[in-house]
């Protein structure tokens, strides 16, 4: 957290700090929940209904931001719906202020679990040949590609694909990766070329 | 040698624009100002931070107005269960200027001539006898 930045200083005040974590449930999760939506194949407010068991005008409500109180039975029928996880759990100022600074609706996905599946799958043919080989997810669960020893083609679906060098290259990029360098389980980096996030999937 | 793939975006911003009064007044700071501290600023906050970030802003966020104020959208959200809306038009691809804050409860917003001052103050803007400036969302920049 920037301690410099405008919202360190409301964060300051208690009042503003307890607003600010219902905030981000009940003006916040409209948005994600819309986003999850549109990137599920653009499934419609009337598919998640059916999938979630809910009415198509409670959905509606529910992506209404500040529309509707969200209890976990309801954020559990949703997951449900989308047939993803759902993950409560207490977090630092630090941690919440992050992830919601970072969350972008246009790139939100959080893979069904069966694509999560054939994803891992395709991740435990590709472990086989070497320890240090691994697939990487987005924080979200989106895979987007391996760590290996050789260079591989990219997956059919990404759009493009980018090569990070190794360190004896001239990399324009803010960490160093190697083979002599420990990965972290995940970061994230800024580049001229955008946003970047990887996280290590343990195999 | 250890190749990562990986897919590289650039995130969307709208850039949000405020009115500013001929005495130098700036509405949605204002506005804010005059909230209740807590929930309804941390959600206008909120709501501000997140719209920005929607390529495409659509029903409920946004809505159209009619008749004499049709040259007008608002911004939807409730806080505590009440609607607010910050009425403005889009000033170009991916700008929005907001002309003023207000609520809207039962069919009625508050100020009650809400609507009547901002089509003053868009006129007052294309006119020259008004400006606008950027908003500062309340961000961790």
């Amino acid at each position: 957290m920037n301690i410099n930045s405008s919202l360190t200083s409301e964060l300051r005040e208690k009042q503003y700090r307890d607003a600010y974590v219902s905030s981000q449930i009940r003006i916040g999760l409209p948005f994600q929940i819309r986003a999850l939506r549109k990137t599920c194949g653009n499934m419609t407010q009337a598919a998640l209904a059916t999938a979630a068991k809910m009415s198509q005008p409670r959905i509606s409500e529910i992506e209404s931001p500040g529309g509707r109180n969200l209890n976990i039975e309801t954020l559990l029928r949703l997951a449900s719906g989308f047939d993803v996880a759902l993950e409560i759990r207490f977090v630092t100022f630090s941690e919440l202020v992050a992830r919601s600074e970072s969350f972008d609706p246009e790139r939100f996905e959080v893979i069904s679990f069966e694509h999560e599946i054939d994803a891992l799958e395709q991740g435990s043919a590709a472990s086989a040949l070497d320890q240090d080989e691994g697939l990487f997810y987005r924080p979200s669960g989106q895979p987007i590609g391996y760590v290996t020893s050789e260079t591989r083609e990219p997956f059919a679906d990404e759009e493009s694909a980018t090569v990070i060098p190794t360190p004896a290259d001239e990399a324009p990029y803010e960490f160093a990766i190697g083979t002599d360098t420990p990965l972290k389980e995940s970061f994230a980096f800024h580049s001229d070329m955008g946003q970047h996030e990887l996280m290590r999937l343990s195999l | 040698m250890l190749t990562v793939y990986e897919q590289t975006y650039i995130m969307v911003s709208w850039q949000l624009r405020q009115y500013v009064s001929p005495m130098g007044r700036k509405a949605v700071d204002d506005w804010r100002k005059g909230l209740p501290a807590g929930v309804p600023r941390a959600d206008l906050d909120a709501f501000l931070k997140n719209i920005v970030k929607e390529r495409s802003w659509e029903y409920p966020v946004i809505g159209g107005l009619s008749g004499r104020h049709s040259c007008l959208t608002e911004l939807r959200w409730r806080s505590k269960g009440k609607p607010h809306r910050i009425l403005g038009y889009q000033l170009q691809e991916f700008e929005y200027l907001m002309l003023i804050g207000c609520t809207h409860d039962k069919k009625k917003y508050k100020p009650s001539d809400a609507l009547e001052t901002a089509l003053r103050r868009r006129k007052d803007v294309e006119e020259g006898r008004a400006s606008y400036c950027e908003y500062q969302l309340v961000t961790d920049q």
